[in-house]
């Protein structure tokens, strides 16, 4: 429980009143006066360190209770991602814990649609049995990209004999872990920090920059460096950068090519570093040489000096300097040639010798743990299922690690999937092709869906578990790894609001001994952490009460190179499994599937800088930002909207072969012509959810499910709409 | 007695709306009760756009139209300046907010007060973890201090950058923007 | 954010009530003056000015929600005399009290005194004046801060006492109707100069500034132009003008003095009520304010 308790100083007593509302007397005032909006005081305040849920990040966050009640929230100021601030989706997530619309107790389909509060005793109990008459092949379960809980929920799965274990990479990360895993073997972050030139490519997709990068991009240009944004979209990051560089959405690749042929073909890269480093870099430099500015200007309608000038600004600072690559974005999951576009990202910061630099790419290291960390009289050894997941191998170039959840689905139409449990994931909202999915869902014998609220998937699900929010429980110990990586715990802010609900873990254990599998549960959260503390070399006690801890020996040191755990242990400027896998060894242009003209325009999205995915729009204070900034609008460039005699506030169709929606329009300077955005949090289809429903159209109703053929990675900017001015 | 202000150099505001949002939690209020307002502009044509926020709430004016209106002088303004509601005397005629040039005022629906920005930042030295429009930005977008005292922070920013209150002496307000 | 009204329809009944209330009472007075003889019209007029302000009254603080939870804070509204809302509770108050004692004193049936009565009718048109004063002085609305707008706001407010005296009067008192000849060619005139009037406040509001011709612009062809034009413009200033044209001008003094014409001219006051309203209610709404930030 929360630890530290402090009540208000001596200085808030003076001059109080009675009251509600009681609050300061003016310092220095006679006479009594109550303010509106006043903290009140005599009240008992808590503190508590935990980690944020707005996002994947996890960002290490102080919590302020008021009597037992949620208050404030700021960032840790030791952590790395957060450098004391949160975000504003952080910041205001924190209301889903006090939500009416939460689920409080577990709920039966009665399989008309309409559900009713069951005892947990005989939830479990029922869908146990499912679990158990189900080929465990058959077997399915579903996380978001925050995959609360991972351990116990893969572990279960393991346990069952099921590899059908799924998040949504392919919807977001896939063609990154691909790019990382072949080409260097080694993870990269940015050190804005100390960096004299940025190229902040595809913001916009992942509009919730990490808190500290905004502090970090605002000293880069103080401390006179420079920042470029690269991008169809104009992100609100962008008022910090120099300049925006409009790229024709798509063509990211070939703005890489053509830095990178530029650097190539005037000698400007670091020789010393490749040759050192990299393997098979002769190919590529011939592959690449052929691809210089002039040809990337005709590609991404960028002037071919302006590309010149990138690369040479790169080069001036190199190796304090980097070309971003934005997780949760574009370039891993947008377009065809994400897969490419993703190690051009790579191999150019390469070509900077900008590794491990200060204002360069780092490689920060993070602490090993292995099975022999875990005692096996108490995590009793689980074993790796026998068969593949669904889905698996059709891809040569994804990621090994991670299923792909479209496959799924696709599987879940063929009748393959006889029991699904959803885990905070709520595919009929966040998958693409929004109606095709619900059909797909509809083909599965046996739903579960556990979660806060009643999403658009709960709706259709034979079982409603009600989850504990993310403020009311401790977590699994993690990482967050950086230059100084940090050991983090999520830990309890508040008394549980709704005494029925549980959190993920405990759900997953009680399902497990009804499933007969509890001897691989037979340890408590608490030995669980013990173990990782015990592994990382910190206290249990220090990230119950602090929420993160420095883990010894993590400390990068700049200017060592990175041991790249590649086929071949160098950067692989030339790669083998790319060629395997279906692309050419080295980089090459790769068209992008769909083109607009006219009318048809590509569909591009990103999240918005206080949403993510769907649910955060079951915080009110969120969801009344959206509704107060109209942020459901569709954007449309100035330029195409004059041509299509479409004016600001108008309100227009948008259709395709997936579905069709109606948006008001937002004329805009900020984007490129060829395409228009669409929001990706809106169009909320469950009237359970009051603060998200009726809210906007929804995006992944016009999204295609689709494809990269190499990596498996959805494409989700491979869209084209038609855009009809309603009434017109 | 000190004479207190803000500066909001928008020229660092991403517009990420984390002000309003901390004010909301910091100040106990309902969802669609904000005492920040956000006015976005968008300069230039392509390839040339800027985009510029605004943030807004009140302005603490030394001529504050709001307590010169008010009938029942539930508004006044303290010794160190700031703009203050009693809101014990606030009948909630919302005559304020019709005098108000900045639309800084807003009716809290749960006691049909009117309500405003007061400053509460003051306090954060005092107490640790405020979560206030000023501490919660992470871009540094805001500097609070004491306009009075020329060896303050914020005097000296003003002085540096040149910032004006956004509607020049129209109120005498004692928000400084940088733009 | 887009920016809504601060006040709404209950405002705009309270400007039209209290307007309505004090040109009644004025009406009374002018009544005692030019037609002695019309005791029951005069009091009407004596009767209808306190219950119309008394009903805006408690409108008023139904919309000041704080003060309606705790009744004891419109004891402070005397405050501020800085504040025309301030003056505006005085005039208020002692307009009620005069009001409430004619009237008593009339339905007892006992002669209200004439400096009463006098000074009842000044602090009247301090009443009236004030409904407009109030909106006049918040200076970030153009279509308020003008002088224009006190100006007619009182003469609507003139229009619609008289008009609720005259429906009385068709109602209960014909025979003083057909004889108050002074005091129906007055209120003929009253539309034709509030016509004027508002003619002048939409020109010169929408050369005033953006949010003076955006205001305009709602009223005239905007989100208000329905209302405008048929509530406002037709029925609250048109109508009445050209029926009372045609009473006055060019019918026989038969037929003026005929039930028919008594119920033409019922329906023309009552367009007077209907345009009274929407006058405030269209100002209050309408009006949009100045941009300081840009």
């Amino acid at each position: 429980m929360p630890s530290s308790a402090l009540t208000r100083r001596s200085f808030f007593a003076a001059g109080a009143a009675a009251g509600a509302a009681v609050a300061f007397g003016g310092v220095g005032v006679g006479g009594r006066r109550s303010e509106a909006f006043a903290w009140g005081e005599d009240h008992v305040v808590e503190y508590a360190a935990t980690t944020c849920d707005g996002c994947g990040n996890k960002c290490g966050m102080g919590a302020w209770t008021q009597d037992g009640a949620l208050w404030r929230f700021m960032g840790l100021e030791d952590h790395p991602f957060a450098h004391g601030h949160l975000c504003v989706r952080g910041l205001g997530y924190t209301a889903v814990a006090y939500s009416e619309d939460r689920l409080t107790t577990p709920l039966k389909n009665d399989g008309q649609g309409n559900f009713s509060a069951v005892s947990w005793d005989e939830a479990i109990v029922d869908i146990a049995a499912r679990i158990k008459e189900a080929e465990p092949s058959r077997v399915a379960l579903f996380q978001d990209s925050r995959a609360t809980d991972q351990y116990y929920t893969q572990r279960f799965m393991n346990a069952l004999g099921s590899a059908n274990y799924y998040t949504d990479t392919v919807l977001t990360d896939m063609d990154i872990l691909t790019g990382i895993t072949n080409i260097l073997g080694v993870f990269p972050a940015p050190h804005a920090e100390g960096s004299k030139y940025i190229v902040l490519l595809d913001k916009s997709y992942y509009e919730g920059v990490r808190p500290a990068e905004t502090e970090e991009v605002i000293r880069v240009r103080e401390n006179g460096g420079k920042v470029v944004v690269v991008d169809p979209r104009l992100p609100s990051i962008g008022a910090l950068a120099d300049e925006w560089v409009c790229v024709r959405p798509g063509f990211e690749l070939a703005f890489l090519l053509g830095v990178m042929g530029h650097l190539l073909n005037n000698d400007l890269y670091d020789k010393a570093f490749v040759e050192a480093n990299g393997t098979g870099f002769e190919a590529f430099a011939e592959s690449v040489r052929s691809y210089d500015a002039a040809w990337a200007s005709g590609k991404t309608g960028i002037p071919e000096a302006k590309i010149a000038e990138i690369a040479e600004g790169l080069a001036a600072a190199a190796p304090h300097c980097y070309v971003d690559m934005q997780w949760a974005g574009t370039v891993g999951s947008g377009y065809r040639n994400s897969a490419e576009t993703v190690r051009c990202i790579i191999l150019l910061n390469a070509m900077l010798g900008n590794f491990n630099q200060e204002g360069g790419w780092v490689f920060p290291l993070g602490p090993w743990v292995d099975d022999s960390a875990f005692d096996p009289t108490v995590f009793k050894p689980v074993g790796y299922p026998q068969s593949y997941a669904i889905g698996a191998g059709v891809h040569p170039l994804a990621y090994m690690y991670a299923n792909d959840c479209q496959a799924a689905m696709a599987a879940a139409a063929e009748g393959a999937l006889d029991v699904a449990l959803f885990f905070g994931s709520n595919p009929l909202a966040d998958y693409p092709q929004a109606a095709m999915t619900a059909q797909d869902v509809e083909k599965i014998g046996f739903k579960v869906v556990v979660d806060s609220f009643m999403t658009e998937t709960a709706k259709t699900a034979d079982y409603v578990l009600p989850e504990t929010t993310y403020l009311e429980r401790r977590g699994i110990v993690g990482t967050a790894t950086a230059p100084a990586t940090v050991a983090t715990l999520r830990n309890p802010v508040i008394d549980q609001v709704h005494p029925e609900t549980k959190p993920t873990y405990r759900i997953i254990v009680d399902l497990a001994e009804a499933c007969g599998l509890g001897e691989y549960f037979s340890f408590t959260l608490d030995q669980l952490n013990e173990t990782y503390c015990a592994a990382y070399g910190v206290s249990y006690d220090a990230l119950k009460s602090d929420g993160l801890a420095p883990i010894p020996g993590c400390e990068l040191e700049f200017g060592n190179v990175p041991a790249f755990a590649t086929k071949s242990g160098k950067i692989e400027f030339a790669c083998e499994a790319y060629a395997t896998g279906g692309m050419s060894a080295v980089p090459a242009w790769i068209e992008p599937a769909v083109s607009a003209s006219g009318e048809s325009l590509r569909l591009i999205t990103g999240d918005q800088v206080f949403q993510s995915k769907t649910y955060t729009m079951a915080s009110d204070k969120l969801a009344q930002l959206a509704k107060d900034f109209e942020a459901d609008r569709v954007w449309m460039a100035t330029s195409r909207a004059a041509e299509l005699g479409i004016e600001d506030g108008d309100v227009v169709e948008l259709s395709n072969d997936s579905g069709s929606v109606q948006a008001k329009v937002r004329v805009t300077g900020r984007i490129h012509p060829d395409a228009v955005y669409l929001p990706p949090h809106y169009g909320c289809e469950s009237e359970e959810i009051r603060a998200a429903f009726g809210f906007g159209a929804s995006h992944k109703a016009l999204v295609t499910r689709q494809a990269e053929p190499e990596s498996g990675s959805g494409m989700l900017q491979e869209v084209l709409v038609n855009v009809k001015k309603v009434g017109a | 007695m000190a004479r207190y202000g803000m500066l909001i150099d928008t020229t660092r505001c991403i517009g990420c709306y984390a002000c309003r949002i901390a004010c909301q939690n910091q100040n106990h209020l309902p969802a669609d009760v904000s005492l920040i307002d956000f006015h976005e502009f968008e300069r230039g044509a392509q390839p040339c756009v800027r985009v510029e926020t605004v943030p807004t709430q009140c302005m603490h004016c030394e001529d504050a139209p709001c307590q010169a209106v008010c009938p029942t002088a539930a508004t006044y303004t303290d010794p160190d300046g700031i703009v203050r509601i009693d809101s014990e005397k606030c009948i909630g005629c919302k005559y304020c907010m019709a005098a108000c040039p900045y639309q800084a005022r807003v009716v809290d629906h749960r006691t049909g007060v009117v309500g405003k920005c007061r400053f509460c930042t003051l306090y954060a030295p005092l107490e640790e973890g405020m979560s206030t429009c000023l501490t919660a930005c992470p871009a540094g977008v805001r500097m609070f201090g004491d306009l009075d005292d020329p060896e303050s922070d914020i005097s000296k920013r003003i002085v540096e950058t040149n910032a004006q209150p956004i509607a020049g002496d129209l109120t005498k307000s004692k928000i400084y923007y940088v733009r | 954010m887009s920016i809504e009204p601060v006040w709404g329809a209950p405002i705009a009944w309270y400007l039209f009530l209290a307007g309505l209330g004090a040109g009644a009472y004025i009406t009374s007075a002018f009544l005692r003056w030019r037609h002695p003889e019309a005791c029951g019209m005069r009091l009407a007029g004596h009767v209808i000015a306190p219950i119309a302000v008394a009903i805006g009254l408690v409108l008023l603080m139904v919309d000041a929600e704080a003060g309606l939870h705790n009744p004891l804070r419109f004891a402070l509204l005397l405050s501020n005399f800085g504040s025309v809302m301030t003056w505006g509770v005085v005039f208020l108050s002692v307009f009620m009290a005069v009001a409430l004692i004619t009237a008593a004193l009339d339905l007892m049936k006992k002669k209200v005194p004439g400096w009463l009565e006098m000074a009842g009718a000044v602090v009247a048109l301090c009443v009236a004046a004030y409904t407009g004063a109030l909106l006049g002085v918040c200076n970030t609305y153009p279509l308020w801060n003008n002088a224009l707008l006190p100006v007619l706001f009182t003469v609507s407010a003139l229009s619609a006492g008289a008009a609720s005296v005259l429906l009385a009067a068709v109602v209960r008192h014909a025979d003083e109707f057909n004889k108050a000849g002074v005091l129906k060619k007055f209120h003929f005139c009253l539309p034709i100069i509030e016509m004027l009037l508002v003619a002048s406040l939409c020109f010169i509001t929408a050369f005033n500034s953006t949010a003076g011709f955006e205001s305009v612009a709602s009223l005239v062809a905007g989100e208000w132009a329905v209302w405008f034009w048929l509530g406002l413009v037709f029925v609250g200033l048109i109508l009445p003008t050209v029926l009372e044209t045609w009473l006055l001008f060019f019918t026989s003094k038969e037929f003026e003095e005929s039930r028919k014409a008594h119920w033409i001219s019922f329906a023309s006051d009552a367009g007077v009520l209907v345009g009274g309203f929407m006058l405030r209610y269209l100002v209050v709404m309408a009006a949009v304010p100045l941009t300081f930030v840009m």
